[in-house]
């Protein structure tokens, strides 16, 4: 079995296999997609929303920005976890308050601030993915989440939890193809 | 109140229900049904694949009958010289020293 490897980079990985039957390469791939534990947010307090966007809508974009989830192996599924609802065993929490005073505004992921109790906690290490790198027309730019005109206020808390891609695809990993 | 099912439903399988079953038909001792829960294409279509580079055995195929429903059946049927279970046996351990070889390479 002889692997070459084509194109590495921080987002990309291109590799050529040799003598491997197509059914083994299709179970790497969709195990690849599907089974391996990442972290998004999926329950969102709101305190204050006078935006024109609803709150189910700005949760529904929150919960498609990805997470670097580097240390998604150590935090604990929120099924198995001890606790109540979630801790910061099991979750990472992320706020957002933002207000528009003079001009029009736009809410963007580097918004988003990661909320911690002490500095040993996992959630130190985790924050929003701000760009894509590998397509060059949004390399560096941050994910819009909404905007905001003046006099208008978004405050709220995100849970972030640890999933798996056959859950729910915001969980998915990566694309392989 | 609401008609989502519970994403945990695809995952994990529930306590009353085994992973394995295996249905067996009394006229033919070489030919089994086994019935995997909270599988899918993934581990079907590589088990099938692999059994099929098995020389004793004759058949073997797979299905997902319902999309919904998570679980797959798998038929096998062999020529005699090994049983069903041996012949999926052999071929998980086939399947685990394949993948084992694959990380080898990426190690290196």
């Amino acid at each position: 079995m002889d692997l070459k490897i084509n194109k590495v980079s921080n987002y990309d990985l291109g590799i050529t296999i040799d003598n491997m039957s197509l059914s083994l390469v299709n179970a790497l791939r969709r195990t690849m997609m599907g089974e391996i534990p990442t972290l998004a947010i999926e329950l969102v307090k709101f305190e204050i929303n006078t935006s024109i966007f609803h709150d189910e809508f700005i949760a529904h974009r929150l919960g498609l920005i990805p997470i670097k989830s580097e240390k998604a192996i150590d935090f604990k599924f929120t099924r198995e976890c001890n606790c109540d609802a979630h801790c910061y065993k099991c979750a990472c929490y992320f706020t957002l308050d933002i207000s528009c005073d003079d001009e029009n505004k736009s809410v963007y992921s580097t918004d988003l601030e990661t909320k911690i109790s002490n500095k040993n906690d996992l959630g130190s290490s985790v924050f929003p993915i701000h760009f894509s790198g590998s397509n060059k027309l949004i390399e560096k730019k941050p994910i819009l989440i909404s905007k905001l005109k003046p006099g208008q206020r978004i405050k709220l808390i995100g849970i972030a939890k640890k999933g798996i891609g056959k859950r729910t695809c915001q969980m998915e990993s990566r694309f392989v193809g | 109140m609401s008609n989502i099912p519970n994403p945990l439903d695809s995952i994990l399988v529930p306590e009353n229900k085994k992973k394995i079953k295996i249905f067996k038909k009394n006229e033919n001792e070489n030919c089994c049904y086994y019935k995997i829960e909270r599988e899918d294409h993934t581990l079907g279509n590589l088990l099938h694949s692999q059994l099929l580079t098995d020389k004793n055995v004759l058949f073997s195929g797979y299905k997902k009958p319902h999309p919904l429903e998570h679980f797959i059946v798998l038929k096998i049927i062999t020529d005699g010289k090994i049983s069903p279970n041996e012949a999926l046996d052999s071929s998980l351990k086939d399947i685990y020293i394949k993948l084992s070889l694959v990380e080898d390479c990426i190690k290196v």
